[in-house]
């Protein structure tokens, strides 16, 4: 048999058959804990988590640059 | 106008479930059982395709923010998701790719094709022309001749135009019936 031949495995019904009952396998909680699950364990997600700490972090650096900035500027005004 | 109003009211249930992930239940439920039966068509087993449409599921709520109305019914959408996790496992597998086809639909597809169905036998002779056909090529295939879909529904699967969809299929069918001149079937 040639690659080509091996490529698809077709199966013609001859009859309808019976029917598969889907039901057994569905479970919206299952998806829903995996989906939970990977938003819990997903980085920008657990960076949100901590967003209220994480604004008063970024506050924080923002000032404490503004204030380097300015005693720099100080700095050389005084020596020129 | 019946239509109309199911679609918005599956609109309001898609914006609940975009803004809270426990929302997505009627719409689970709604649609379980067709993306079940579109993936086990081409799975062939029923347990691995249970496993792989929950995973679907999965990735449209991961994917949910993302996804905008565009005039298409949102079962498209679900199903170009589980296109993809078919060609996902069978990328990931190599196995050799599942193709359910009912006598009735084959019996369209040899219409198609314009073989004579007297001189050869068309089961054989259509897995010999699907072997030549790459996986979009039979995704189209499938889609339009073994499960009657529209050539609209399947652009919106396949993110492509109608118009593309309807020149693909052209072309496969005229590809097909080169095929069968060179096997020197009538």
């Amino acid at each position: 048999m040639t690659e080509e031949q091996n490529k698809y495995k077709v199966n013609v019904k001859k009859t309808a058959g019976k029917k598969v009952d889907p039901s057994q396998y569905k479970d919206f909680g299952k998806v829903y804990n995996k989906y939970s699950h990977w938003v819990y364990r997903n980085p920008w997600n657990r960076f949100q988590f901590h967003k209220s700490k994480n604004r008063k972090v970024t506050l924080f650096i923002f000032l404490l640059v503004l204030v380097a900035t300015l005693v720099v500027l100080e700095y050389l005004e005084e020596v020129q | 106008m019946k239509n109309d109003k199911q679609l918005t009211q599956e609109q309001q249930v898609i914006l609940l479930a975009q803004q809270d992930r426990k929302n997505f239940q009627p719409l689970y439920e709604k649609y379980f059982d067709q993306i079940y039966w579109f993936i086990l068509k081409r799975i062939g087993s029923e347990s691995l395709s249970g496993d792989i449409c929950q995973q679907v599921f999965f990735q449209a709520m991961v994917a949910l923010p993302k996804y905008r109305f565009q005039g298409f019914p949102f079962s498209s959408w679900l199903y170009r998701i589980a296109l993809n996790e078919v060609n996902q496992y069978y990328r990931k597998s190599k196995k050799a790719r599942y193709v359910e086809i009912e006598e009735e639909h084959l019996m369209d597809m040899v219409e198609e094709v314009e073989f004579d169905t007297e001189t050869v036998d068309p089961d054989a002779l259509v897995e010999k022309l699907l072997a030549h056909l790459n996986p979009e090529e039979l995704s189209i295939i499938e889609m339009k001749y073994f499960e009657g879909k529209g050539f609209r529904e399947i652009g919106e699967i396949l993110s492509l135009k109608e118009s593309a969809c309807k020149v693909r299929a052209h072309r496969i069918l005229k590809k097909l019936r080169t095929v069968l001149s060179t096997l020197g079937v009538k």
